[in-house]
């Protein structure tokens, strides 16, 4: 007969039990041959599991994981890059477009006196920025920019839906 | 040479040392290894599964705070996974309380044949590998990774009873086999 519980055995051999439980027990399983039976039983089956060896993974798993890891953000960051010289293109044509407006204002002007009136300098400025405008986006001019930026929203554009594609196929990972 | 903490590996990971995960992954793959082929009974899908986690646990190293311990968090990725990996192969999962109502019998799984005598070790690891899915993980947190009932608690997100409960259950089945066997005397 069973003097002791599973559970109490189980607590006394993780020494979760105080001084005087713990007394009474050993006491228990000084009489009481099978209660010694059943916990030299329990004992051993913590002893094993305690020298229990881990599990080897393949030799290459980490090389493996790392390679997975890499590939993850190794694209996104040449789309990354691509997007930013698309972007600096851009910038740089616009830039092009500005300078070449002003350099073409500037040229055409009179000298300046300190005589002229600051009102005078706008006016001829402003006009001659909405005529060298009217002239550049007008006829082939027009066409060449507009192929430009079009080339620019098409590529943008393709890049904007592959990354979407790749954002939803992490999500669903 | 000083052994870095995982909290100071993960924060050179988040200043863009990506390399460093790889130590990260030499800690804990087999640890975390032995757990999934104990809860998933396969050693292949154990592997396939164990990247999986550790690409979600690299996925979310920016959501870890570390208010809790890196192993902790990163043993709840795997535990989850087995458990999503156990349900989409359509295996039986239960939940805690089904698990702790679960009766498993070893007796009738396992029959130790004497003629055929193993090592002991082997004897008894092929005895956890039979245990239900969240007892062997509980054993092999609680024996190979050394941790304590309460962290598996918060690891595993069980109640600190239930843990105990599903730990002293494996124990007593197998304490079972060793006596029905006449084990005892022979190997103490």
């Amino acid at each position: 007969m069973n003097l002791l519980s599973d559970e109490i055995l189980n607590k006394y051999l993780d020494g979760e039990l105080d001084k005087n439980q713990s007394a009474e027990i050993e006491e228990i399983l000084n009489k009481s041959e099978n209660d010694r039976k059943r916990f030299s039983a329990l004992k051993l089956i913590h002893k094993e599991l305690s020298l229990m060896q881990e599990d080897k993974v393949s030799i290459d798993f980490t090389i493996n994981v790392m390679a997975r890891v890499n590939k993850k953000f190794a694209l996104p960051k040449q789309q990354n890059y691509f997007i930013i010289s698309i972007a600096s293109i851009l910038v740089l044509f616009c830039l092009g477009i500005v300078v070449y407006v002003v350099t073409a204002i500037v040229s055409s002007s009179a000298p300046q006196t300190e005589s002229l009136q600051i009102t005078e300098t706008v006016n001829r400025f402003g006009n001659g920025l909405i005529l060298e405008l009217k002239k550049l986006f007008s006829g082939k001019n027009l066409s060449i920019i507009g192929s430009v930026f079009s080339l620019g929203i098409l590529i943008s554009g393709y890049f904007f839906f592959e990354h979407q594609k790749r954002s939803k196929i992490n999500l669903g990972a | 040479m000083k052994k870095l903490s995982d909290q100071e590996i993960i924060d050179s990971i988040k200043l863009g040392n990506q390399a460093d995960f790889s130590i990260i992954v030499d800690r804990y793959k087999d640890k975390a290894f032995s757990l999934l082929k104990r809860m998933l009974k396969n050693e292949q899908d154990a592997e396939e599964t164990l990247q999986d986690c550790f690409i979600k646990a690299y996925n979310s190293l920016s959501g870890f705070k570390g208010e809790a311990k890196f192993s902790t968090w990163f043993y709840r990725i795997v535990y989850n996974t087995a458990l999503t990996k156990l349900s989409s192969q359509k295996r039986k999962t239960e939940n805690e309380m089904s698990s702790l109502h679960e009766h498993f019998d070893l007796k009738s799984d396992y029959d130790y044949n004497v003629s055929e005598r193993k090592d002991m070790s082997e004897f008894i690891n092929e005895l956890v590998n039979k245990l239900p899915e969240k007892h062997s993980a509980i054993i092999s947190l609680f024996y190979l990774d050394e941790m304590s009932c309460e962290e598996i608690s918060k690891a595993l997100d069980i109640s600190l009873s239930n843990v105990k409960v599903m730990l002293h259950r494996s124990r007593n089945a197998l304490k079972d086999i060793i006596i029905e066997n006449n084990l005892v005397e022979e190997l103490i």
